[in-house]
Protein backbone atom coordinates (compact mmCIF):
# COMPACT_ATOMS: atom_id res chain seq x y z
CA UNK A 1 0.00 0.00 0.00
CA UNK A 2 1.63 3.13 -1.04
CA UNK A 3 -0.88 6.33 -0.38
CA UNK A 4 -0.14 9.34 -3.91
CA UNK A 5 1.38 11.99 -2.33
CA UNK A 6 0.28 13.97 -5.89
CA UNK A 7 -1.91 16.98 -4.75
CA UNK A 8 -3.68 16.86 -8.20
CA UNK A 9 -4.92 12.98 -6.91
CA UNK A 10 -5.78 13.60 -3.58
CA UNK A 11 -8.34 16.94 -5.01
CA UNK A 12 -9.96 13.86 -7.12
CA UNK A 13 -10.26 11.66 -4.57
CA UNK A 14 -11.58 14.12 -2.18
CA UNK A 15 -14.18 15.40 -4.81
CA UNK A 16 -14.96 11.50 -5.90
CA UNK A 17 -15.92 10.71 -1.88
CA UNK A 18 -17.59 14.14 -1.81
CA UNK A 19 -19.96 13.24 -4.72
CA UNK A 20 -20.20 9.83 -3.82
CA UNK A 21 -21.38 11.17 -0.35
CA UNK A 22 -24.71 12.15 -1.45
CA UNK A 23 -25.72 8.36 -0.92
CA UNK A 24 -25.58 8.74 2.36
CA UNK A 25 -27.15 12.06 3.08
CA UNK A 26 -26.69 15.56 1.70
CA UNK A 27 -23.39 17.09 3.17
CA UNK A 28 -21.33 20.60 2.86
CA UNK A 29 -18.38 18.38 1.24
CA UNK A 30 -21.26 16.93 -1.19
CA UNK A 31 -22.26 20.74 -2.35
CA UNK A 32 -18.89 22.43 -2.32
CA UNK A 33 -18.18 19.62 -4.71
CA UNK A 34 -20.89 20.05 -6.83
CA UNK A 35 -20.63 23.91 -6.94
CA UNK A 36 -17.05 23.71 -7.96
CA UNK A 37 -17.73 21.09 -10.70
CA UNK A 38 -20.23 23.57 -11.93
CA UNK A 39 -18.10 26.54 -11.67
CA UNK A 40 -15.39 25.05 -13.33
CA UNK A 41 -17.29 23.36 -15.92
CA UNK A 42 -18.85 26.82 -16.65
CA UNK A 43 -15.53 28.27 -17.04
CA UNK A 44 -13.93 25.66 -19.32
CA UNK A 45 -17.06 25.97 -21.08
CA UNK A 46 -16.24 29.97 -21.37
CA UNK A 47 -12.56 29.58 -22.48
CA UNK A 48 -13.11 26.80 -25.08
CA UNK A 49 -16.03 29.53 -26.77
CA UNK A 50 -13.34 32.04 -26.51
CA UNK A 51 -10.82 30.05 -28.13
CA UNK A 52 -13.22 29.24 -30.87
CA UNK A 53 -14.19 32.54 -31.87
CA UNK A 54 -10.57 33.89 -32.07
CA UNK A 55 -9.48 30.98 -33.59
CA UNK A 56 -12.14 30.96 -36.47
CA UNK A 57 -13.22 34.42 -36.50
CA UNK A 58 -10.76 37.60 -34.78
CA UNK A 59 -7.81 35.75 -35.76
CA UNK A 60 -8.11 35.25 -39.50
CA UNK A 61 -10.14 38.44 -39.73
CA UNK A 62 -7.06 40.43 -38.31
CA UNK A 63 -3.96 38.44 -39.12
CA UNK A 64 -5.47 37.64 -42.88
CA UNK A 65 -7.66 40.64 -43.61
CA UNK A 66 -10.49 38.03 -44.20
CA UNK A 67 -13.22 40.27 -43.99
CA UNK A 68 -16.08 38.10 -44.57
CA UNK A 69 -15.64 36.94 -41.33
CA UNK A 70 -17.62 40.64 -40.20
CA UNK A 71 -20.78 39.10 -41.82
CA UNK A 72 -20.41 35.94 -39.08
CA UNK A 73 -18.96 37.84 -36.24
CA UNK A 74 -21.94 40.75 -36.64
CA UNK A 75 -24.53 37.87 -36.63
CA UNK A 76 -22.82 36.42 -33.62
CA UNK A 77 -22.65 39.78 -31.48
CA UNK A 78 -26.48 40.07 -32.39
CA UNK A 79 -27.99 37.50 -30.36
CA UNK A 80 -26.73 39.37 -27.05
CA UNK A 81 -29.17 42.16 -28.61
CA UNK A 82 -31.44 40.03 -26.42
CA UNK A 83 -30.66 41.46 -23.30
CA UNK A 84 -31.71 44.54 -24.65
CA UNK A 85 -35.68 44.95 -24.40
CA UNK A 86 -35.84 47.39 -27.04
CA UNK A 87 -33.71 45.61 -29.61
CA UNK A 88 -34.04 42.14 -28.69
CA UNK A 89 -36.18 41.33 -31.87
CA UNK A 90 -32.96 41.57 -33.69
CA UNK A 91 -31.49 38.28 -32.08
CA UNK A 92 -33.88 36.63 -34.15
CA UNK A 93 -31.95 37.10 -37.77
CA UNK A 94 -28.74 34.96 -36.26
CA UNK A 95 -31.42 32.35 -34.31
CA UNK A 96 -32.90 31.91 -37.60
CA UNK A 97 -30.02 30.95 -39.39
CA UNK A 98 -28.79 29.21 -36.80
CA UNK A 99 -32.18 26.84 -36.59
CA UNK A 100 -32.46 26.54 -40.62
CA UNK A 101 -28.87 25.81 -41.41
CA UNK A 102 -29.11 23.14 -38.68
CA UNK A 103 -32.31 21.59 -39.23
CA UNK A 104 -31.47 21.70 -43.24
CA UNK A 105 -28.04 19.40 -41.96
CA UNK A 106 -30.14 17.46 -40.35
CA UNK A 107 -33.16 16.75 -42.64
CA UNK A 108 -30.36 16.11 -45.68
CA UNK A 109 -28.84 13.50 -43.24
CA UNK A 110 -31.72 12.15 -41.82
CA UNK A 111 -34.10 10.72 -44.46
CA UNK A 112 -31.22 8.80 -46.28
CA UNK A 113 -29.63 7.53 -42.75
CA UNK A 114 -32.14 7.01 -40.73
CA UNK A 115 -35.34 6.44 -43.30
CA UNK A 116 -34.26 4.78 -46.41
CA UNK A 117 -31.06 3.27 -44.79
CA UNK A 118 -32.72 1.78 -42.01
CA UNK A 119 -35.77 0.71 -43.88
CA UNK A 120 -33.18 -1.41 -46.28
CA UNK A 121 -31.55 -2.78 -43.62
CA UNK A 122 -35.23 -4.77 -42.50
CA UNK A 123 -35.73 -6.21 -46.49
CA UNK A 124 -34.12 -10.11 -45.20
CA UNK A 125 -34.42 -13.41 -46.82
CA UNK A 126 -36.79 -15.24 -44.11
CA UNK A 127 -33.65 -17.75 -43.04
CA UNK A 128 -32.84 -17.70 -39.71
CA UNK A 129 -34.57 -16.62 -36.43
CA UNK A 130 -32.67 -13.24 -35.65
CA UNK A 131 -33.96 -11.94 -39.24
CA UNK A 132 -37.58 -13.41 -38.68
CA UNK A 133 -37.50 -11.06 -35.35
CA UNK A 134 -36.22 -7.98 -36.93
CA UNK A 135 -38.47 -8.26 -40.04
CA UNK A 136 -41.55 -9.35 -37.83
CA UNK A 137 -40.26 -6.98 -34.53
CA UNK A 138 -40.57 -4.09 -36.90
CA UNK A 139 -43.59 -4.64 -38.32
CA UNK A 140 -45.44 -5.21 -34.95
CA UNK A 141 -44.21 -2.19 -33.27
CA UNK A 142 -45.37 0.04 -36.67
CA UNK A 143 -48.61 -1.53 -35.71
CA UNK A 144 -48.57 -1.05 -32.52
CA UNK A 145 -48.21 2.93 -33.27
CA UNK A 146 -50.77 3.07 -36.04
CA UNK A 147 -53.82 4.78 -34.56
CA UNK A 148 -56.14 4.66 -37.87
CA UNK A 149 -57.90 1.43 -36.84
CA UNK A 150 -58.83 0.38 -33.74
CA UNK A 151 -56.70 -2.78 -32.79
CA UNK A 152 -59.24 -5.41 -32.81
CA UNK A 153 -59.11 -9.29 -34.49
CA UNK A 154 -55.29 -10.32 -36.06
CA UNK A 155 -54.76 -6.23 -35.40
CA UNK A 156 -55.14 -6.51 -31.85
CA UNK A 157 -52.42 -9.49 -31.86
CA UNK A 158 -50.18 -8.26 -34.03
CA UNK A 159 -50.04 -4.65 -31.87
CA UNK A 160 -49.70 -6.94 -28.89
CA UNK A 161 -46.50 -8.87 -30.43
CA UNK A 162 -45.04 -5.78 -30.87
CA UNK A 163 -45.74 -4.06 -27.39
CA UNK A 164 -43.60 -7.16 -26.48
CA UNK A 165 -40.91 -6.63 -28.59
CA UNK A 166 -40.83 -2.88 -27.35
CA UNK A 167 -40.77 -4.22 -23.26
CA UNK A 168 -37.77 -6.38 -24.08
CA UNK A 169 -36.20 -3.04 -26.21
CA UNK A 170 -37.04 -1.34 -22.48
CA UNK A 171 -35.44 -4.19 -20.37
CA UNK A 172 -32.44 -4.62 -22.77
CA UNK A 173 -31.99 -0.77 -22.49
CA UNK A 174 -32.91 -0.46 -18.47
CA UNK A 175 -29.74 -3.92 -18.00
CA UNK A 176 -27.48 -1.74 -20.15
CA UNK A 177 -28.27 1.27 -18.14
CA UNK A 178 -27.26 -0.53 -15.12
CA UNK A 179 -24.39 -1.91 -16.65
CA UNK A 180 -23.05 1.20 -17.56
CA UNK A 181 -23.78 2.85 -13.99
CA UNK A 182 -21.83 0.18 -12.54
CA UNK A 183 -18.74 0.77 -14.94
CA UNK A 184 -19.15 4.15 -14.00
CA UNK A 185 -18.49 3.15 -10.14
CA UNK A 186 -15.60 1.07 -10.94
CA UNK A 187 -14.03 3.41 -12.73
CA UNK A 188 -13.79 5.44 -9.74
CA UNK A 189 -13.31 3.02 -7.02
CA UNK A 190 -10.09 1.71 -9.21
CA UNK A 191 -9.04 5.38 -9.12
CA UNK A 192 -9.19 5.23 -5.36
CA UNK A 193 -8.09 1.86 -4.49
CA UNK A 194 -5.59 2.49 -7.34
CA UNK A 195 -4.17 5.75 -7.92
CA UNK A 196 -4.99 7.57 -4.38
CA UNK A 197 -4.54 4.51 -1.82
CA UNK A 198 -2.42 2.28 -3.84
CA UNK A 199 -3.71 -0.79 -2.31
CA UNK A 200 -4.24 -2.34 -6.21
CA UNK A 201 -2.24 -2.08 -8.97
CA UNK B 1 -39.67 -10.27 8.86
CA UNK B 2 -41.50 -9.04 5.69
CA UNK B 3 -41.94 -5.76 7.22
CA UNK B 4 -38.39 -5.14 8.37
CA UNK B 5 -37.46 -6.17 4.54
CA UNK B 6 -40.20 -3.44 3.43
CA UNK B 7 -38.46 -0.74 5.86
CA UNK B 8 -34.48 -1.56 4.77
CA UNK B 9 -33.16 1.75 4.89
CA UNK B 10 -31.47 2.29 1.35
CA UNK B 11 -28.29 3.04 3.04
CA UNK B 12 -27.66 -0.89 3.34
CA UNK B 13 -28.52 -1.78 -0.60
CA UNK B 14 -25.99 1.44 -1.65
CA UNK B 15 -23.66 -0.48 1.06
CA UNK B 16 -24.26 -4.08 -0.43
CA UNK B 17 -23.31 -2.79 -3.82
CA UNK B 18 -20.75 -0.88 -2.76
CA UNK B 19 -18.81 -4.35 -1.36
CA UNK B 20 -19.68 -6.14 -4.50
CA UNK B 21 -17.95 -3.64 -6.12
CA UNK B 22 -15.02 -3.70 -4.01
CA UNK B 23 -14.15 -6.98 -3.03
CA UNK B 24 -13.59 -8.19 -6.00
CA UNK B 25 -11.94 -5.45 -7.48
CA UNK B 26 -9.49 -5.20 -4.59
CA UNK B 27 -9.06 -9.15 -4.52
CA UNK B 28 -9.40 -10.32 -8.49
CA UNK B 29 -11.26 -13.63 -9.60
CA UNK B 30 -10.61 -13.73 -13.10
CA UNK B 31 -13.61 -14.46 -14.87
CA UNK B 32 -13.26 -15.30 -18.65
CA UNK B 33 -14.45 -12.40 -21.23
CA UNK B 34 -17.04 -12.89 -23.90
CA UNK B 35 -15.76 -10.96 -26.53
CA UNK B 36 -18.86 -9.54 -28.48
CA UNK B 37 -19.17 -9.99 -32.46
CA UNK B 38 -18.73 -6.30 -32.40
CA UNK B 39 -16.38 -5.66 -30.66
CA UNK B 40 -14.09 -8.51 -32.75
CA UNK B 41 -15.57 -6.57 -35.92
CA UNK B 42 -13.78 -3.33 -34.91
CA UNK B 43 -10.36 -5.07 -34.02
CA UNK B 44 -10.49 -6.86 -37.15
CA UNK B 45 -11.20 -3.44 -39.12
CA UNK B 46 -8.12 -1.86 -37.31
CA UNK B 47 -5.65 -5.10 -37.90
CA UNK B 48 -6.44 -4.31 -41.91
CA UNK B 49 -5.53 -0.86 -41.63
CA UNK B 50 -2.66 -0.23 -43.80
CA UNK B 51 0.34 1.29 -41.66
CA UNK B 52 0.68 4.74 -41.44
CA UNK B 53 -2.64 5.37 -42.50
CA UNK B 54 -4.91 7.88 -40.16
CA UNK B 55 -7.94 8.11 -38.34
CA UNK B 56 -10.19 10.27 -36.77
CA UNK B 57 -10.82 9.45 -32.99
CA UNK B 58 -13.70 12.26 -31.86
CA UNK B 59 -14.01 12.52 -27.76
CA UNK B 60 -18.03 13.13 -28.28
CA UNK B 61 -18.12 13.06 -24.45
CA UNK B 62 -18.17 14.88 -20.86
CA UNK B 63 -15.95 13.85 -17.45
CA UNK B 64 -19.77 11.88 -16.51
CA UNK B 65 -19.34 9.82 -19.62
CA UNK B 66 -15.72 9.01 -19.90
CA UNK B 67 -15.49 7.66 -16.88
CA UNK B 68 -17.47 4.78 -18.24
CA UNK B 69 -15.29 4.87 -21.73
CA UNK B 70 -11.73 5.51 -20.44
CA UNK B 71 -11.12 1.42 -20.54
CA UNK B 72 -12.56 0.85 -24.11
CA UNK B 73 -11.07 4.19 -25.30
CA UNK B 74 -7.42 3.55 -23.81
CA UNK B 75 -7.54 -0.47 -25.29
CA UNK B 76 -8.09 1.09 -28.99
CA UNK B 77 -5.60 3.97 -28.47
CA UNK B 78 -3.11 1.18 -27.89
CA UNK B 79 -3.90 -0.77 -31.00
CA UNK B 80 -3.82 2.07 -32.96
CA UNK B 81 -0.78 2.74 -31.40
CA UNK B 82 0.83 -0.66 -32.11
CA UNK B 83 0.08 -0.55 -35.47
CA UNK B 84 1.31 2.81 -35.96
CA UNK B 85 -1.84 4.14 -37.13
CA UNK B 86 -1.92 7.87 -37.25
CA UNK B 87 -4.75 9.22 -34.64
CA UNK B 88 -5.89 12.73 -35.57
CA UNK B 89 -7.90 13.33 -32.32
CA UNK B 90 -10.81 16.65 -32.36
CA UNK B 91 -14.14 16.78 -29.97
CA UNK B 92 -17.51 18.25 -30.25
CA UNK B 93 -18.47 18.88 -26.24
CA UNK B 94 -16.07 21.80 -25.26
CA UNK B 95 -14.38 19.26 -22.70
CA UNK B 96 -13.54 16.41 -25.18
CA UNK B 97 -10.21 17.88 -26.13
CA UNK B 98 -8.74 17.98 -22.52
CA UNK B 99 -10.00 14.55 -21.96
CA UNK B 100 -8.60 13.13 -24.96
CA UNK B 101 -5.04 14.21 -23.78
CA UNK B 102 -6.00 12.30 -20.74
CA UNK B 103 -6.56 9.11 -22.95
CA UNK B 104 -3.73 9.72 -24.88
CA UNK B 105 -1.54 10.19 -21.78
CA UNK B 106 -3.32 6.72 -20.71
CA UNK B 107 -2.44 5.03 -23.77
CA UNK B 108 0.89 3.91 -25.75
CA UNK B 109 0.41 7.25 -27.73
CA UNK B 110 2.40 8.96 -24.59
CA UNK B 111 5.16 7.29 -25.76
CA UNK B 112 4.73 8.11 -29.41
CA UNK B 113 6.02 11.43 -31.13
CA UNK B 114 3.48 14.46 -31.02
CA UNK B 115 2.54 16.20 -34.08
CA UNK B 116 4.41 12.91 -36.25
CA UNK B 117 2.20 10.41 -34.54
CA UNK B 118 -1.05 11.98 -33.18
CA UNK B 119 -2.74 15.58 -32.55
CA UNK B 120 -5.32 17.06 -30.94
CA UNK B 121 -6.79 19.26 -32.83
CA UNK B 122 -9.34 20.58 -29.88
CA UNK B 123 -12.89 21.57 -30.08
CA UNK B 124 -15.12 23.02 -32.42
CA UNK B 125 -18.36 24.34 -31.81
CA UNK B 126 -21.44 23.58 -33.49
CA UNK B 127 -22.03 20.04 -33.62
CA UNK B 128 -23.56 18.56 -36.88
CA UNK B 129 -23.00 21.89 -38.68
CA UNK B 130 -19.36 21.46 -37.28
CA UNK B 131 -19.02 17.92 -38.30
CA UNK B 132 -20.00 18.59 -41.91
CA UNK B 133 -17.51 21.11 -42.41
CA UNK B 134 -15.05 18.96 -41.09
CA UNK B 135 -16.08 16.21 -43.68
CA UNK B 136 -15.12 19.29 -46.36
CA UNK B 137 -12.40 20.29 -45.05
CA UNK B 138 -10.24 19.38 -41.60
CA UNK B 139 -7.67 22.32 -41.68
CA UNK B 140 -9.50 25.20 -42.19
CA UNK B 141 -11.78 24.03 -39.78
CA UNK B 142 -8.83 23.91 -36.95
CA UNK B 143 -6.36 26.25 -37.86
CA UNK B 144 -4.80 25.82 -34.67
CA UNK B 145 -4.25 22.63 -32.47
CA UNK B 146 -5.38 21.89 -29.17
CA UNK B 147 -1.72 22.75 -27.77
CA UNK B 148 -1.02 26.11 -30.23
CA UNK B 149 1.05 24.47 -32.85
CA UNK B 150 -0.36 25.39 -36.77
CA UNK B 151 -2.02 22.43 -38.14
CA UNK B 152 -1.39 22.82 -41.33
CA UNK B 153 2.55 22.73 -40.32
CA UNK B 154 2.28 19.33 -38.46
CA UNK B 155 3.47 16.23 -40.16
CA UNK B 156 1.17 13.84 -38.73
CA UNK B 157 -1.78 15.68 -41.32
CA UNK B 158 0.53 15.18 -44.48
CA UNK B 159 -1.66 14.12 -47.01
CA UNK B 160 -5.04 15.17 -45.56
CA UNK B 161 -7.28 17.56 -46.09
CA UNK B 162 -10.91 16.19 -45.23
CA UNK B 163 -12.68 12.92 -44.58
CA UNK B 164 -12.06 11.31 -47.59
CA UNK B 165 -8.61 10.60 -46.73
CA UNK B 166 -9.45 9.20 -43.15
CA UNK B 167 -9.70 5.74 -43.06
CA UNK B 168 -12.25 5.24 -39.88
CA UNK B 169 -13.68 7.71 -37.87
CA UNK B 170 -13.95 6.09 -34.24
CA UNK B 171 -16.18 8.16 -31.95
CA UNK B 172 -15.96 8.12 -28.50
CA UNK B 173 -19.18 8.78 -27.39
CA UNK B 174 -21.95 9.62 -24.88
CA UNK B 175 -24.25 11.81 -26.04
CA UNK B 176 -25.28 14.42 -28.88
CA UNK B 177 -23.60 14.96 -30.71
CA UNK B 178 -21.92 12.04 -31.02
CA UNK B 179 -22.80 8.56 -33.70
CA UNK B 180 -25.66 9.59 -35.41
CA UNK B 181 -24.38 12.60 -36.46
CA UNK B 182 -21.08 11.11 -37.68
CA UNK B 183 -23.30 8.61 -40.12
CA UNK B 184 -25.51 11.57 -41.06
CA UNK B 185 -22.80 13.85 -42.07
CA UNK B 186 -19.56 11.68 -42.99
CA UNK B 187 -20.39 8.09 -42.71
CA UNK B 188 -23.20 7.24 -45.35
CA UNK B 189 -22.93 10.56 -47.79
CA UNK B 190 -18.81 9.89 -47.69
CA UNK B 191 -18.33 5.87 -47.17
CA UNK B 192 -16.19 6.52 -44.68
CA UNK B 193 -16.34 3.43 -42.23
CA UNK B 194 -17.69 4.77 -38.73
CA UNK B 195 -16.86 2.66 -35.49
CA UNK B 196 -17.69 3.92 -31.76
CA UNK B 197 -16.61 3.15 -28.09
CA UNK B 198 -20.04 4.02 -26.24
CA UNK B 199 -21.56 4.22 -22.94
CA UNK B 200 -23.89 1.52 -22.50
CA UNK B 201 -26.88 3.25 -22.10
CA UNK B 202 -27.21 4.18 -25.78
CA UNK B 203 -26.37 0.51 -27.02
CA UNK B 204 -29.67 -0.39 -28.01
CA UNK B 205 -30.08 2.65 -29.60
CA UNK B 206 -27.02 2.20 -31.78
CA UNK B 207 -27.90 -1.75 -32.07
CA UNK B 208 -29.97 -0.73 -36.01
CA UNK B 209 -26.61 0.78 -37.44
CA UNK B 210 -24.96 -1.74 -36.68
CA UNK B 211 -27.45 -4.26 -37.91
CA UNK B 212 -27.68 -2.10 -41.14
CA UNK B 213 -23.68 -1.91 -41.41
CA UNK B 214 -23.90 1.70 -40.49
CA UNK B 215 -21.44 1.04 -37.78
CA UNK B 216 -18.56 -1.26 -38.77
CA UNK B 217 -18.03 -2.15 -35.00
CA UNK B 218 -18.30 -0.98 -31.32
CA UNK B 219 -17.04 -1.32 -28.13
CA UNK B 220 -19.38 -0.86 -25.55
CA UNK B 221 -19.07 0.24 -22.14
CA UNK B 222 -16.65 -1.38 -19.87
CA UNK B 223 -17.76 -5.01 -21.03
CA UNK B 224 -16.81 -4.41 -24.61
CA UNK B 225 -13.35 -2.84 -23.15
CA UNK B 226 -12.74 -6.03 -21.13
CA UNK B 227 -13.50 -7.96 -24.68
CA UNK B 228 -10.85 -5.79 -26.58
CA UNK B 229 -8.58 -6.04 -24.11
CA UNK B 230 -8.36 -9.89 -24.70
CA UNK B 231 -8.34 -9.84 -28.21
CA UNK B 232 -5.40 -8.65 -27.84
CA UNK B 233 -3.84 -10.64 -24.91
CA UNK B 234 -3.65 -7.40 -21.91
CA UNK B 235 -5.64 -6.78 -18.99
CA UNK B 236 -6.36 -3.52 -18.37
CA UNK B 237 -9.00 -1.92 -16.35
CA UNK B 238 -11.58 -3.38 -18.56
CA UNK B 239 -10.48 -7.03 -17.94
CA UNK B 240 -10.17 -5.90 -14.43
CA UNK B 241 -13.50 -4.17 -13.97
CA UNK B 242 -15.06 -6.99 -14.96
CA UNK B 243 -15.38 -9.03 -11.77
CA UNK B 244 -16.37 -6.44 -10.09
CA UNK B 245 -19.28 -5.75 -12.83
CA UNK B 246 -20.28 -9.31 -12.64
CA UNK B 247 -20.48 -9.87 -8.96
CA UNK B 248 -22.56 -6.55 -9.08
CA UNK B 249 -24.85 -7.42 -11.46
CA UNK B 250 -25.40 -10.73 -9.53
CA UNK B 251 -26.00 -8.87 -6.08
CA UNK B 252 -28.51 -6.63 -8.28
CA UNK B 253 -30.46 -9.27 -9.66
CA UNK B 254 -30.76 -11.16 -6.04
CA UNK B 255 -31.71 -7.35 -4.56
CA UNK B 256 -34.36 -7.44 -7.59
CA UNK B 257 -35.62 -11.13 -6.44
CA UNK B 258 -35.71 -10.72 -3.29
CA UNK B 259 -37.80 -6.99 -3.75
CA UNK B 260 -40.13 -9.36 -5.29
CA UNK B 261 -40.86 -11.88 -2.40
CA UNK B 262 -41.12 -8.91 -0.13
CA UNK B 263 -43.53 -7.15 -2.12
CA UNK B 264 -45.39 -10.65 -2.35
CA UNK B 265 -45.20 -11.46 1.28
CA UNK B 266 -46.71 -8.08 2.54
CA UNK B 267 -48.91 -8.45 -0.61
CA UNK B 268 -50.03 -11.88 0.66
CA UNK B 269 -49.97 -10.96 4.71
CA UNK B 270 -52.38 -7.69 3.69
CA UNK B 271 -54.71 -9.45 2.04
CA UNK B 272 -55.09 -12.09 5.00
CA UNK B 273 -55.66 -9.54 7.06
CA UNK B 274 -58.62 -8.09 5.12
CA UNK B 275 -57.01 -5.31 3.84
CA UNK B 276 -56.26 -5.68 0.11
CA UNK B 277 -53.85 -2.95 -1.69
Amino acid sequence: MQISTDLGVWIAAIATIGILSFAFKDNPLYRLVENVYVGVSAGHALVLGWINIRDQGIGPLIDDGDWSLLVPIALGMLLYTRFFKKISWLSRFPLAMLVGIGTGLAIRGTIGSQIVNQIKSTILPLNSINNAIIIFGTLGVLIYFFFSREHTGPLKHVSTFGRCIMMVSFGAAFGSTVMGRMALLINRLHFLYANWLGIIR
Amino acid sequence: MWEKLVNVDRRVIYGVVFLSLSIPLIWPIGFEVAVGPETKQLYDMVNNLPEGSAVIVSMDTSPGGYGELSSGAVALLNHLASRNIRVIGMGFFDTGPSLLETAFGASDFRDKEYGVDYVNLGYLAGGETAMARVARDIVGSFPRDYRGNEVSELPVMEGITSCQDIEMIISISSGTPGVPEWIRQVGDPLGIPIATVIVAVNVPNMTPYLQAGQIIGMIPSMKGAAGYESLMGTAGLGTRGMDAQSIAHLTILALVIIGNLVYLGTKDSKTSKGGAR
